[in-house]
């Protein structure tokens, strides 16, 4: 299941040998400031409104309840970019770097990294107190948690490696957008930045992409902008041809929700 | 799902990558095959320490009866070559020798034929006097198939009893 400010996700998967499938979907939409994804304050303001959309849509795809595995929205973490010194722990190395700038004590960050190619880990820090808030609210609703994923580094990993596609993609939470610019299975450039859903959104964006390229080492700055996530559509619409879509989801496609859920492609990968 | 990172706040292991635990696997595999080996090659070792002692065991047996056997084969050795001896120096030609060679007033009374690579002589020898004595003994130092005569102590005074010692000469 997936969290962000304007939604809880809740998808079965089949379990099992080969490739995982979705064998159902819903989305229950929240209520502006329910749930607001944030580093270090209360993330699940309205817990008994929160609670109600995740045991409502857990009843439609999952009513036993069971293990679960929670996919946290995008706002809530720092995220870096490393490269680890050969025979240095990636997650130690990440948790020095990003001490200082953590506007919570180092000692009360959960931090993990996803490896990127040529040595390099992407990797991000959340606060235990936070990551408690969404596993507490699981539990509520009869769940037994087993794993806690972040939606944007779940969407990244699905990218990375054979097969990934080369482009510029923008994993869009509803709080913040992560960049990264992906060339043949490696990650060439990542950024994250809160997103601002004001008018012109879409252009900004695709000049972000366009820096963000050519930053990369693409000069003209001409790979393609695939969008993921919240509002995908939306912006995807306003772009035109300028950009395209992630490329969707195996299985039955009677959820389109689904189909732009980027962490589900994490989970599927 | 691709291993991603876990942030729960009690993580659970972490499930080692297929290729790991396919190592792992095959290591455990190659440590018991190479256990098996081993023990197997031990048995064979000990097998083998066995079969040594018990090739010892019969080079020791063997050894013994051949020694016993080289001590048979000497010792009849002996005996035929006592055998050949006597077959070509036969008792009575010797005395038929002897019996040519004293003059008439000599005689033997006793005559003792030792058959080994050699043929010995021991006699004893009665003549009538010295002088028939002196005769005797020339007679056996020139006869020929006697050799190495050697006469034993002597009294002169009257008949000469003594022992004469030789070795049969005749060739073979």
């Amino acid at each position: 299941m997936a969290f962000d400010s304007s939604s809880v996700d809740v998808a079965a998967l089949s379990r099992g040998p080969g490739r995982r499938r979705v064998e159902g979907f819903v989305r229950s939409a929240l209520e502006p400031g329910a749930l607001v994804p944030s580093p270090a304050g209360p993330n699940i303001v309205r817990r008994d409104e929160v609670r109600e959309a995740l045991a409502g849509a857990l009843g439609k795809v999952a009513p036993g309840g069971g293990k679960a595995t929670l996919f946290l929205p995008d706002g809530i973490a720092r995220l870096a970019v490393v490269t680890p010194p050969s025979g240095a722990d990636p997650r130690d190395f990440l948790r020095f770097r990003l001490a200082s700038s953590l506007p919570w004590p180092a000692s009360d960050a959960i931090v993990d990294v996803l490896p990127a190619g040529r040595g390099r880990v992407v990797g991000a820090a959340v606060r235990r107190g936070t990551v408690a808030q969404y596993e507490q609210l699981a539990v509520s609703a009869g769940l037994t948690v087993e794993r806690v994923h972040l939606g944007p580094l779940a969407a990244l990993g699905s990218l990375l490696g054979r097969g990934g596609r080369s482009g510029v993609h923008a994993i869009l939470g509803d709080a913040a957008v992560c960049l990264a610019v992906i060339r043949d299975g490696d990650l060439a450039a990542f950024r994250s930045r809160r997103r601002d859903p004001t008018e012109g959104e879409a252009e900004r964006l695709l000049a972000e992409a366009s820096r963000a390229a050519r930053l990369a080492g693409d000069g003209d700055g001409s790979l393609t902008l695939v969008l993921s996530g919240s509002d995908a559509g939306r912006l995807r619409d306003a772009l035109g041809p300028a950009s395209t879509a992630s490329g969707g989801l195996e299985g039955p496609r009677e959820w389109p929700e689904a189909v732009e859920a980027a962490w589900l492609a994490g989970a599927l990968s | 799902m691709r291993e991603q990172p876990d942030f729960s706040t009690t993580p659970r292991p972490r499930r080692p990558p297929a290729r790991e635990l396919l190592a792992v696997v095959l290591g455990f595999l190659v440590l018991f095959l190479s256990l098996g080996h081993a023990s197997a090659t031990r048995r064979e070792a000990g097998a083998a320490r066995e079969r040594l002692a018990a090739v010892r065991r019969e080079i020791g047996s063997l050894e013994a009866r051949l020694r016993a056997v080289d001590a048979r084969t000497t010792q009849g050795g002996e005996l035929l070559t006592r055998a050949a001896a006597a077959g070509e120096a036969p008792p009575e030609r010797i005395v038929a020798a002897i019996a040519r060679a004293l003059p008439g007033d000599a005689r033997v009374e006793r005559l003792t034929v030792g058959y080994g690579d050699a043929i010995s002589l021991e006699m004893m020898l009665v003549a009538r006097d010295a002088a028939a004595w002196d005769r005797a003994l020339a007679r056996l130092v020139e006869a020929g198939p006697f050799e190495e005569v050697i006469p034993g102590p002597e009294r002169r005074d009257g008949e000469v009893r003594t022992s004469v010692s030789a070795r049969w000469a005749e060739e073979r």
